[in-house]
């Protein structure tokens, strides 16, 4: 019995030590108790921030990613795609596809929201080397913050205002009030910011100048959408325009970013010369382009969503540019600079006609396939059927963003064509994952424009027009053969809108410009210039037709459907937009013989 | 009460020693007379004990105080016959008819099935082996009701779906598998003829013992022991091998070159677009009009003929006064029949080896004091296969949609593509499905070892309470090795670069459990037996490595090592490690059972588990159950009756279990760095890490319980000729462990909650009649089981766990869900009601305040259901279409033997289970192939009320997910019929115990109104493990054809 006894006493220490025994410590993560705890944690948080903006083109949120869904939505593109791609052209004609079409958009959306928020909930936790080390922490956060939530308000409408971790159950914030905070935040940011020219090194990374640009584009927005004057801040007060002047003043004078010289070098169209490619882009050769790349020599990106070499198919597919390859045409069969794609935004002749000739940036932004300057040969097939169920195909396409190749030997000495990324960064060829350029949000340009409309001045609008004649660095480029737009002699809306519509045309602006030119209270004048859409000759699957179905509704207010299962989960706590009620929501579905 | 236990054992002991030993011989034959060979011999009360020579005889020394021979043998009832002084004891066994007095485990001890008073059910190992299946999951299918085993795919080594009693989760819903006590992940690694028993625990009450581990149900694996053979004989061995040829049961009819185009052009039309023009985009499109060529059939291309399957299994069992072990070793080896020409393949050694030692005797040698033993299982396998994921990973679904136009093989070397031919003008972008398959997913190899031990002492310090301590451990190893070269098979599809991978993982974990039992009797109608114990379990310590790269120096798969790509990448090369994750269980528990005159039985049990997986305050658990038992036939009342009924038991049992397989740290904030790279600065090489908290923690997390009540019937007829046994059952997991779906706006992920309920109610029943005429011996058993599996609560305000969308074609919504009100996993979609036949009827399908339905329908287009009623087709019109989980499965098994023939027949079915089947990709992919069911497509009015017009690109007629995909799946297989002859028996100068041929056929035929290959889906094709019955391109079971011996020396 004694043994008994003695294994039994063994026993009871084991249980005496049960509790050590049973504590684990996760060895691949860590918690939030070990975390948020020095500068470098803030900088590896901040960098999952900027994780989610940048998937955000991608998968199925990149159907209603802001830039996309802007373009989509305009009256210069259609949806497009191929046969089986229904939320492209659903989000053209202002339809649903399903009760959750949007819910990954806001998914990624919240999740750059927590992660700032954690980020400024423990903004006091670390030691910091200095303030300004701090500031920048804080102007980041705060920056992006802004950035989630404008892009929202501007999609949805009134959403949440989540402004802490921990899970709570939100109405709709008044738009006032949501506004209020983008300010702040962006006010934040430009005060915390260090007041120093951009670097290199810190492309993709927000700065002060980049705080000053938004602030702008909120600024007009908002002022222009909800028809008020003053862009309210938290806890009462304003900003004024004239302060936005004075920071866009800032940012044009002090923060090193500039226009370039040539405008159509901004873009990888450009990379498709003789030096790089057996079988270059008669355009680009024609025109004597060379793209300015991505290194640092384009003074006028001033902040872009960055792509890499690392996309991996089954857990990163967002580090390559997923829009590029969406935005490309679906002409497999055809070979040359112009890589395939997914088909999608096709552009609408009536930009086209309206842009006049001797703009060099109309044939700089768009590829007329039968036009002779592109050199793009019958393999193209514009409009037969077997061109793999594109859909809405005009026979225009944008340039600015899709796969561009060239005809290079490959590392086994065979000539092929690739994307240009295989030679530049040694990416692996593979059409779907090799596009890298990255996405620019804010062009200089912009700030140029912005400056003009809000002073009502024509300097902007002017040295965005002659850019090929003033200015020009030393030593001048190669080749500059276009010559410069006349300048124009006194400012006025139309002008700068039409001046807008061709510096920034396919940039991911156009349709939040319509939005607040026209204000919340003229939609039913917007609705006849989107709708006017309808008629305009595509061809679907090979079908010649014209374009159908396009259903602008005021009552939307311009805005999209808030995710229905974020309805149910709020138990009624948060309401649908109108028009977007389950019943009412129009619903997209494949076309119909009828 | 203890010391007057100990007094009744002293007062028992005083009293054996003083009678001698003596020396007992005999012969035992059946009832026809012949000898029997390894018939048990045990004096009962002792360990001493024989074996029957080849010859029926024995010889053995009967310790003092031994009265009593027991005399057992499988499949016969065993016989006690007391000594009475004799030195020769002759007996003739009779067949069995009741199996009542036969032992089965229970977990941490064994029961005399009589006495058990819950629900479990015993598989002899001889029974599973008679199959000859590579695995015992295969043999075990259709045995036992409320079992439902389906497996995953035919592919060779894949695994199995089990599930005990309807689904209880959408987490982990597998039972928890013991072997030999110690708790392991599944039986796969096992050799069938290893094993000895399996019994399946079904009832809360029965796999109480195992508690937090317990609420999906146990499967208890006892492997093969030694017994002490008959003097004179050294050991006893035995050999079984098979050999066979597998072929594909049932091919699905894809369609021929011919048909297709017609078929194409059709679509064509219906969409308004011109004809094709053939001859310009296919090779030999002469050849094709003509009949001479009928296009390529990528199925047959994909399929092996006569795939060979092997088995052999050798096993030792033996010896002496000392101890006893038991040792096998086995090989099998698999082909599968599809993977051409890559072959899916596995192969399988183990090695066994138990042995059981004596070191200390009581003075009287009536009972040991201390023994000490171990048990051994090794295996090694390897094992390489074809994709059987999602659409886009599944080489049968490849072959199936693959365009007949296009040759396999290059016409010579000039194609790019060779040994393939190269995409056709047809389509540029469809590259060879098998070229495909072999670049992509063919060459790999996966290897395997498994090692798993136990070490025990026995100490029994006074006769019947033993103490108990155990420890075991599980060790595995494996390694991962793929390449991908460099190829060219289309305009898209090719690799400029190749890619070697090789990953290699191994981990253990370890258990120490200490259990105290004693059996001891009050008066002599009161019988106990209390069991004490305590166990500690560490999983999780492992860790694994794994690595890719680029640039092979050799470009082939037998030189794809690490090594032999000297190339660094920053772009290429990726390397991994990470730990496996750290887990422990620590327990408590007790036993009390109790039977008076073997007439009234009762249970106690009471576990206690605490799991790493929660957090300091909840990680206890405590699960209690109490059973009972009432023999009525023993009755005064009942003798009466019981020549109509010979034994009634009623059974009724109440108990919980839990489940605790969730991720580890749910209740801590994590901070993951997984994909959250982003890339600043000019150069796009240098990446900069993130972290972010990625769950909202919930530390209140804990187990998931599992509430079942039990009530059974045993009972035997015909004098004991049939018997039956009876289960109703109610199960309710409560604080289902699940991730519900959360607010977005929360902005990281849902943690797992204890968020819902899901109710099983079912009703078992088994039958089996034995019998025999003259020497004609016959049996069959049948057992039907019915479940009904409901969601009754999730905690969220929606009450749905969504599944996976584009499932059935590209694009295609969500297919399956769980949802309040509904089985698990059931699927849901647009309910049709035929096909618009006119215009006429298009205009005339209303709703009831008049509104056009489908106002923009064809002729020819579905007529879906306005369920409610408000004029439109939109999502609030789904319903459920169907359900994956069967009403009813049943087993029905056969065997006769006469003389040396021996002839079964195994089956089992399923019904009242649908399968949501698609053949193509449908919308982006007009160009798939189509099986010949397309030929009932609706062509001009009349011609088909079921399947749609066909449309070239998307329509809502094949793109809404509706009943036109679903089928009703019963079925009933003939999974094996055996004949075998014993040569011994005709000649019997063979040396041999037995010499036993036989011919069998596995998966002889489905009977099933099912259109596709196979109607047992247990895969989920990389979709939640929850979803069930979807066949997007399945790998069957094939059918063997086997011959093989079992030799008995």
């Amino acid at each position: 019995m004694k043994k008994i006894f003695l294994l039994f006493l063994t026993v009871a220490l084991f249980a005496g030590c049960s509790q050590s025994f049973l504590d684990t410590v996760p060895l691949t993560m860590k918690t939030n108790n070990d975390f948020y705890q020095t500068p470098k944690d803030m900088d590896m948080a901040l960098t999952a921030a900027y994780v989610t903006m940048v998937a955000c083109p991608s998968g199925s949120v990149l159907n209603s990613y802001p830039f996309v869904a802007s373009e989509l939505m305009s009256d210069d593109r259609f949806g497009g795609g191929g046969d089986n791609d229904l939320d492209p052209r659903a989000i053209c004609d202002f339809k649903i596809t399903g009760q959750n079409m949007y819910l990954g958009t806001w998914q990624r959306y919240y999740q750059g929201i927590f992660r700032c928020n954690m980020l400024l909930e423990n903004i006091d936790k670390p030691k910091y080397d200095n303030e300004s080390q701090k500031g920048k922490v804080q102007g980041e956060a705060s920056f992006l913050r802004a950035m989630f939530y404008f892009d929202l308000s501007r999609m949805f409408g009134e959403v949440p205002l989540v402004l802490e971790t921990k899970p709570q159950n939100l109405p709709k914030t008044p738009a006032a009030q949501t506004y209020a905070q983008i300010a702040t935040d962006l006010k934040t940011a430009i005060e915390k910011f260090p007041s120093v020219p951009w670097a290199v090194a810190d492309m993709g990374r927000a700065n002060k100048w980049n705080a000053e640009a938004l602030m702008a584009r909120v600024f007009l927005f908002y002022t222009g959408y909800y028809e008020t004057t003053d862009l309210p801040l938290v806890g009462g007060g304003s900003i004024t325009k004239d302060e936005v002047i004075t920071w866009l003043e800032d940012c044009r004078d002090n923060s090193g970013y500039q226009l370039m010289p040539e405008f159509r070098n901004l873009w990888p169209y450009a990379v498709a010369n003789a030096a790089h490619s057996g079988k270059p882009y008669k355009y680009t050769v024609d025109n004597g382009l060379s793209w300015y790349g991505e290194d640092g020599t384009n003074k006028e990106s001033m902040f872009s969503l960055n792509f890499s070499t690392f996309a991996d198919w089954s857990t990163s597919i967002y580090y390559s540019n997923q829009m590029d390859l969406f935005f490309g045409w679906r002409a497999y069969s055809y070979k040359g600079a112009m890589g395939e794609g997914w088909g999608m935004g096709t552009v609408n002749k009536s930009l086209w006609d309206a842009w006049p000739d001797d703009d060099i940036r109309k044939r700089g932004s768009i590829c007329k396939v039968d036009d002779a300057s592109e050199g793009i040969d019958a393999t193209y097939d514009l409009g037969v059927d077997f061109h793999d169920k594109q859909m809405d195909e005009t026979g225009y396409w944008q340039k600015k963003y899709r796969p561009i190749n060239v005809w290079k030997a490959n590392s086994t000495g065979v000539e092929e064509w690739h994307n240009y990324s295989v030679d530049l960064y040694s990416a692996t060829r593979n059409f779907q994952l090799d596009n890298m350029q990255d996405i620019i949000l804010i062009r200089f340009a912009d700030v140029l424009l912005m400056h003009s409309e809000l002073t009502g001045t024509v300097a902007g609008i002017n040295t965005v027009r002659a850019r090929s004649s003033v200015n020009l660095p030393d030593p001048p480029p190669a080749v500059t053969t276009h010559p410069s737009l006349p300048d124009i002699t006194s400012y006025s809306l139309d002008a700068l809108k039409a001046e807008r519509r061709w510096e920034l045309a396919f940039e991911g602006v156009r349709y939040y410009d319509l939005l607040r030119w026209y204000g919340k209270s003229h939609l039913d004048q917007l609705e006849t210039l989107l709708e006017s859409k309808n008629g305009v000759a595509t061809i679907n699957n090979g079908v010649p037709g014209v374009k159908r179905g396009v259903l602008f509704r005021p009552v939307t207010g311009g805005f999209l459907q808030i995710p229905n299962q974020e309805i149910q989960l709020s138990m009624g706590v948060l309401v649908q937009n109108p028009g977007w009620e389950t019943g009412v929501a129009p619903t997209y579905s494949f076309s119909a013989v009828k | 009460m203890l010391k007057r236990s100990v007094l009744f054992v002293l007062l028992l002991l005083a009293n054996l020693s003083l009678i001698a030993q003596q020396s007992v011989t005999g012969v035992i034959r059946d009832a026809g007379g012949q000898p029997m060979s390894g018939v048990t011999v045990i004096v009962q009360g002792t360990s001493v004990g024989t074996l029957t020579g080849v010859d029926g005889k024995y010889s053995l020394t009967v310790p003092a105080g031994g009265t009593t021979l027991q005399f057992s043998f499988i499949g016969f009832t065993p016989q006690d016959v007391a000594i009475s002084g004799r030195s020769v004891v002759d007996v003739r066994l009779a067949e069995a008819v009741t199996g009542l007095d036969e032992v089965v485990v229970i977990g941490y001890g064994t029961l005399k099935k009589k006495l058990v008073t819950g629900a479990t059910v015993q598989v002899k190992g001889e029974d599973i082996q008679k199959l000859s299946t590579m695995s015992a999951m295969t043999a075990l299918q259709g045995q036992t009701p409320g079992l439902s085993i389906i497996k995953n795919t035919g592919q060779p080594g894949d695994g199995f779906n089990v599930n005990i009693r309807g689904m209880g989760t959408i987490g982990n819903s597998q039972p928890l598998y013991v072997i030999d006590g110690v708790p392991s992940g599944n039986i796969d690694n096992i050799s069938p003829a290893d094993i000895e028993s399996i019994d399946v625990l079904k009832d809360a009450a029965s796999s109480a013992i195992y508690g937090s581990r317990g609420g999906n149900g146990v499967i208890l694996v006892t492997t093969k022991r030694g017994v002490r053979p008959a003097s004179g004989v050294k050991a006893s061995i035995t050999y079984d091998g098979s050999y066979g040829w597998q072929n594909l049961y049932k091919k699905l009819p894809m369609m021929k070159a011919l048909d297709y185009a017609n078929i194409i052009d059709e679509a064509r039309v219906n969409s308004g677009q011109p004809r094709m023009d053939f001859a310009s985009l296919v090779p030999d499109w002469d050849k094709i009009v003509s009949g001479e060529w009928t296009g390529t059939d990528w199925l047959d291309e994909l399929s092996y003929k006569n795939a060979p399957v092997e088995n052999n299994a050798l096993n030792i069992s033996g010896g002496s006064e000392a101890g006893t072990y038991s040792m096998g070793i086995s090989h099998s080896n698999q082909t599968g029949i599809f993977g051409n020409p890559v072959e899916s393949h596995f192969e399988r050694f183990t090695f066994r080896l138990n042995s059981e030692y004596t070191l200390l005797r009581d003075k009287s040698n009536s009972f040991d004091i201390l023994k000490a033993g171990q048990t051994l299982r090794y295996m090694n396998s390897n094992s390489h296969g074809v994709g059987t994921g999602n659409q886009y990973w599944n080489d049968v679904f490849s072959c199936m949609v693959a365009s007949p136009f296009l040759p396999m093989y290059a016409v010579d070397n000039t194609d790019v593509a060779f040994p393939y031919h190269y995409a056709i003008p047809w389509k540029l972008n469809d590259s060879n499905p098998i070229g495909n398959m072999v670049y992509n997913r063919g060459l790999n190899e996966s290897l395997n070892h498994n090692l798993n031990g136990s070490f025990f002492i026995d100490i029994q310090p006074i006769r019947n309470l033993i103490f108990k301590s155990s420890f075991g451990y599980s060790m595995s190893a494996g390694s991962w090795r793929s390449y991908r070269p460099v190829y060219t098979l289309s305009a898209t599809d090719f690799q400029s670069i190749d890619k070697v991978s090789h990953n290699m993982n191994f981990g253990y974990s370890w258990s120490w459990e200490n259990t105290l039992t004693y059996n001891f009797k009050l008066g002599t109608d009161h019988s106990f037996t209390a069991l004490l114990g305590q166990s500690a379990e560490r999983n999780g310590l492992g860790e694994s490595v794994g690595g890719s790269n680029s640039a092979s120096l050799f470009a082939d798969f037998q030189h794809a090592y690490l090594q032999n790509t000297p190339v660094v990448d920053v772009n290429l090369t990726s390397v991994t490690s990470s730990p496996w994750g750290i887990g422990g269980i620590l327990s408590y528990f007790g036993r009390l059972s109790y039977s008076f005159r073997e007439k009234y039985m009762a249970t106690a049990i009471l576990r206690a588990d605490a799991s790493s997986n929660f957090m300091k305050g909840n990680r206890w658990g405590y699960f209690p159950s109490v059973s009972a038992g009432w023999v009525i036939s023993e009755e005064n009342f009942f003798q009466n009756m019981k020549n109509t009924v010979n034994f009634l038991k009623l059974r009724a049992s109440w108990g919980q279990n839990g489940n605790e397989a969730i991720n580890a740290f749910q209740y801590l904030s994590t901070i993951s760095f997984a994909n959250v790279n982003y890339f600043y600065g000019p150069d796009k090489s240098i990446v900069s890490t993130g972290g972010y908290a990625n769950i909202l923690p919930n530390p209140d997390v804990t187990w998931e319980t599992t509430d079942q009540i039990n009530v059974g019937l045993d009972a035997r007829f015909l004098n004991n000729k049939l018997s039956a046994e009876f289960d109703v059952y109610s199960r309710t997991t409560f604080d289902w462990l699940l991730r519900a779906p959360a607010l977005a706006s929360y902005g990281t992920g849902a943690p797992f909650v204890n968020g819902g309920d899901v109710s099983n109610k079912g009703i078992e029943l088994a039958l089996t009649y034995s019998n025999n005429a003259g020497d004609l011996n016959y049996s069959a058993s049948w057992n039907i089981s019915y479940n009904h599996n409901e969601v009754t609560r999730i905690a969220n305000a929606e009450g749905i766990i969504r599944g996976a969308t584009g499932v059935l074609g590209e694009g295609t919504e969500e297919l399956y869900r769980a949802q309040v009100g509904f089985p698990i996993g059931y699927f849901r979609g647009y309910k049709t009601l035929g096909v618009f036949q006119t215009e006429a009827e298009v205009g005339a399908y209303k709703n009831s305040t008049g509104s056009v339905i489908q106002p923009t329908a064809v002729a020819g287009d579905l007529i879906f259901q306005d369920t409610n009623d408000d004029g439109v087709i939109n999502d609030l019109d789904k319903v459920m279409i169907g359900d994956p989980n069967p009403d009813f499965i049943m087993g029905l098994n056969l065997s006769v033997s006469y003389k040396g023939f021996d002839l079964s027949l195994a089956s089992n079915g399923a019904f009242g289970q649908q399968i949501a089947r698609s053949s193509r990709r449908w919308a982006d992919s007009p160009q798939n192939n189509y099986t010949t069911d397309i030929f009932d497509r609706w062509h001009g009015e009349g011609s088909s009320n079921k399947l749609p017009r066909l449309t070239y690109g998307s329509s809502i007629n094949w793109q809404y997910v509706s009943d036109i995909f679903i089928e009703n799946a019963d079925y009933m297989k003939i999974s094996n019929i055996t004949l075998g002859y014993d040569l011994k028996k005709l000649i019997k100068a063979i040396p041999l115990a037995q010499a036993r041929f036989f011919a069998s056929v596995q998966n002889l035929h489905t009977f099933t109104k099912y259109s596709g290959m196979d109607p047992e889906i247990g895969i989920n094709n990389g979709y939640d493990s929850w979803a069930k019955g979807i066949d997007i391109g399945f790998y069957p079971s094939a059918r063997t054809v086997m011959l093989g011996v079992s030799l008995k020396f």
